[in-house]
């Protein structure tokens, strides 16, 4: 293995001097691993969107047993120098080296579009599947002609087109025609497929997102409007306002190196919206009242976060129309909620991801008219508590 | 639950433990190497928690022991010794290994309800390996092919040691002994460091380039959220057992490299573990390439032994069961490996008695049957996996099916197998080494790999965190 070979021309020097390569690579490590090692640390990575680890607490047993050696591990590799550029360059070499089409689950599809990876609906997907589609059945009948079913399809089934080339998606539409068909049975659903199909050439979702836009809300919006009656809010009387720069979820995983950022077009409704805290159920205690847009918000990363100020248990806000509706729902909600305050007076938001009760109670105590369930495809599909809308009534003590 | 083992493709071994332990080997005077060899590897087996480190002391200390009588004794107790030392290193390897795979069969062949020991759920570190370079140190003391060991601290250094203590290569005491007995300040030449790092670089790049990237194809098939095996079209089967079979390679290639870059900049030449395998031309010459510390272990502790080839035809084809089955087993405690080491024995039994001499006479023919045969073997070797049965990859294999089509695949791979095939051939050393002549350019590729290496390790840990509010 270790020849060495020499080579000596006359009248030429020495010629490949040994030890280059190895002091470059001195250099390097030695350069790196001390300032990696005094570099400034973070508490929060905001690419990321989620907290770092930090210098783990030393104690002799958890040196023994491992968890000490763990901690320093992932503080590491969480803490390391430049760690934002590294991703960056990694992405970027899979694009444009590597020809990639994907990068940490996200498809990067054509014209800046990027896409959650959907292969394969799993066995557990589907049953979870079944069991939501039966609590919303059975809540619709319980309710009968008060629930109205709003499932979002993802932005992969309106633009199958921008997506990477024969790109295996799971066969969604499929599943939504089933879905429709079997909610439909108990209560008013919304399929935007037509809709959105057709109004393609508008904004309808972000491409560095996994939500909708307002315009895309706004259309949904909308088809709840003539199903139900409705005089929709109309855009022509508010002035918009626009956002510029918005890099979403998709981008912060995949970090597209060609990344055409987005920007978030809203119409500043000025409702107050009160957040409660939930103290049992059927019990609340207002926490706070603010503007359903926060628009602090749009100055942060998480831009999206600014509308009905991220996803809360249970808040209410009041509109200028008349009776009231409940929203059950998950973040897609968040940026159609504000044009409902132009239809209600009264509009409750409930997240079942921070609400741990039945809804029967608070439908009840609070006196809601009307229930909207809003979800989008991919959330619906696999959230485990979708369920808790049935939980019974009796039901008095935070269940966890 | 103990923590995780120290890998080699982590930040905070790179940029943390090896900076650290190379300076104080550097600067730890020649006879206090050793010592210090031997604690950085102490530190490094027990990252995950100390729960192993009394197994491997009683172990060093067993063999040491063993190697001392073995050299004193004369006649019968020296075969004893040995015998002892043997039985109770590989009792060890049996009993922590296999003992849960044994009881589960014996659940399902007797009807018996026997639980499974919890304790052995994981395996102890390197167990597999360690164990090896145990029994072939006693061994060769006992052929005198080696002398005994007199130094402890300088046995347990070379049973420890760091570079090859999670996955090889098994490496002789023969081999290590003359630099661990070098009480000199300088281990180790300047060129010596330089083409132990270089090595080190290059199997970093490959495992953490093209190991794990091209790894994700099979996953995007078999694993829980990828299309199904059983959805695969025929094209896209054999798309992802061939990505399966790259992945195999570049990432134990790619380790064993690393390994022994490390020891080079120690001053330890081991032996190459993999000699581009993908490029034989039988399977025979592949075994020669394919983790070859491993098969000349087998060969020298086991066929050898038990007789070779010297006994007649019919005990040499019984030598290479014994062999196959061991080494199928040697792999994990499931039936398939097994399948997978008798598949060779029949493979090879067929290429000793008579294939053998055609295909020293093929060119092309040749690579493409050993290619064949040895990517369906990576069949039999995966079939352990959940969603990837045997019966059902075969299936997708040889049946015509359509499917999800091979195409996005192809799209999205394309370019990383293009890589992973170019470099299982001889050509990227080959310009390596015509880049001696043109050092900045050999800097320039040096440095740009080690950088994207980094790159990939870092990215490798980006957190799935995004979506816990969607």
């Amino acid at each position: 293995m270790a020849k060495q070979y020499v080579y000596r021309k006359p009248g030429r020097g020495a010629g490949p001097r040994a030890g280059a390569v190895l002091a470059l690579f001195a250099l390097m490590w030695v350069a790196f691993s001390i300032y990696n090692a005094w570099a400034p640390k973070r508490e929060m990575s905001e690419l990321e969107n989620r907290r770092l680890a930090q210098f783990p607490a030393f104690s002799v047993q958890s040196l023994l047993n491992g968890r000490w050696t763990d901690g320093f591990t992932t503080y590491l590799q969480d803490q390391v120098a430049f760690r934002d550029v590294w991703i960056d360059l990694e992405s970027a070499v899979n694009s444009l080296l590597f020809g990639k089409v994907e990068e940490s689950n996200i498809l990067l599809g054509k014209d800046g579009w990027m896409f959650t990876k959907l292969f394969e609906i799993t066995p557990d997907t589907t049953e979870q599947l079944q069991r939501n589609l039966e609590a919303v059945s059975e809540l619709a009948a319980r309710y009968p002609g008060r629930v109205t079913f709003l499932l979002a399809p993802s932005a992969s089934v309106i633009y199958p087109e921008m997506l990477p080339l024969g790109a295996p998606m799971a066969d969604e539409n499929a599943l939504l025609d089933d879905i429709f068909a079997q909610v439909g049975a108990a209560a008013d659903v919304i399929d935007l497929r037509p809709v959105f199909s057709a109004a393609k050439e508008e904004y309808l979702y972000f491409k560095t997102d996994h939500h909708w836009t307002p315009q895309g809300a706004y259309l949904a919006y909308r088809q709840f409007c003539s199903l139900k009656g409705l005089t929709p809010f109309d855009t022509a009387a508010h002035e918009a306002v626009t956002v510029e720069n918005f890099y979403g979820t998709h981008y912060s995983a995949a970090r597209r190196w060609d990344v055409q950022p987005d920007s978030i077009t809203y119409y500043p409704v000025d409702a107050p919206m009160t957040v409660y805290q939930i103290d049992g159920e059927a019990q609340y205690t207002p926490l706070y009242t603010e503007s359903l847009i926060n628009t602090e918000k749009f100055s942060t990363r998480d831009k999206y976060a600014a509308f009905l100020d991220g996803n809360n248990g249970y808040s209410v806000i009041e509109g200028q129309g008349e009776g009231s509706i409940l929203v059950v729902k998950d973040s897609y909600a968040n940026s159609f909620v504000p044009y409902l305050t132009e239809n209600y007076a009264k509009i409750g938001v409930i997240d079942l991801r921070n609400f741990s009760y039945g809804l029967d109670s608070t439908i009840e105590a609070e006196g809601y008219d009307q229930i909207l369930i809003l979800y989008n495809f991919q959330t619906f599909i696999a959230d485990k508590r979708v369920v808790y809308m049935n939980r019974p009534t009796t039901l008095t003590q935070a269940a966890e | 639950m103990a923590g995780h083992d120290l890998a080699f493709n982590s930040v905070v071994f790179l940029f943390c433990f090896m900076p650290l332990a190379l300076l104080v080997y550097y600067l730890a005077p020649g006879r206090l190497k050793n010592a210090v060899l031997l604690l950085e590897s102490i530190v490094f087996f027990c990252w995950a928690g100390i729960r192993w480190l009394p197994l491997i002391a009683v172990l060093v200390a067993v063999n040491y022991l063993a190697g001392r009588l073995i050299a004193r004794l004369q006649g019968g107790g020296r075969r004893a010794v040995l015998v002892l030392a043997v039985v109770l290193s590989a009792g060890a390897l049996v009993f922590f290994k296999y003992t849960n795979f044994l009881l589960e069969t014996l659940n399902s062949i007797a009807g018996l309800q026997l639980s499974p020991l919890s304790f052995l759920s994981a395996l102890p570190l390197g167990i597999s390996y360690y164990v090896f370079k145990l029994i072939s140190y006693v061994a060769d003391v006992y052929t005198k092919k080696t002398q005994a060991e007199r130094n402890v601290i300088d046995f347990a250094a070379y049973v420890l040691f760091f570079p090859q203590l999670i996955v090889g290569p098994i490496v002789r005491y023969r081999d290590m002994a003359p630099v661990l007995h070098n009480k000199a300040m300088g281990r180790c030449s300047i060129a010596q460091a330089e083409s132990g790092a270089v090595l080190f670089v290059f199997g970093l790049a490959k495992k953490v380039i093209l190991a794990d990237s091209i790894g994700a194809l099979w996953q995007n098939i078999i694993g829980a959220d990828g299309v199904g095996l059983a959805n695969a079209s025929t094209p896209l089967a054999w798309l992802g057992i061939l990505a399966y079979s790259l992945q195999l390679y570049f990432d134990f290639s790619g380790y064993s490299e690393m390994s022994n870059g490390l020891s080079k900049m120690m001053g330890f030449d081991c032996p190459a573990n993999f000699d581009r395998p993908y490029m034989a031309t039988s399977i025979t010459d592949f075994w020669r390439r394919w983790h070859i510390t491993l098969s000349l272990w087998f060969r020298d502790y086991i066929y050898i032994p038990l007789g070779g080839n010297r006994r007649g035809a019919l005990r040499q084809v019984f030598n290479m069961l014994v062999v196959w089955a061991l080494t199928g087993f040697w792999h994990g405690a499931s039936w398939n490996f097994l399948c997978w080491g008798l598949y060779y024995f029949v493979l090879l039994v067929i290429e000793k008695n008579f294939l053998l001499k055609f295909l020293q006479k093929g060119r092309v023919w040749p690579r493409l049957y050993t290619l064949f045969f040895v990517v369906v073997g990576w069949g039999i070797f995966t079939a352990n996996q959940p969603g990837a049965p045997l019966g059902l990859l075969l299936n997708r294999l040889f049946v015509p099916h359509a499917g999800v089509s091979a195409l996005y695949f192809v799209r999205n791979y394309g370019v990383l197998l293009a890589l992973g095939c170019l470099f299982s051939t001889p050509l990227p050393g080959w310009l390596w080494e015509k880049t001696r002549r043109v050092l900045p350019l050999r800097l320039l590729i040096f440095a740009a790999l080690a950088v994207l290496c980094v790159a990939f390790v870092v990215a490798s840990t980006v957190s799935a965190a995004l979506y816990a509010d969607f």
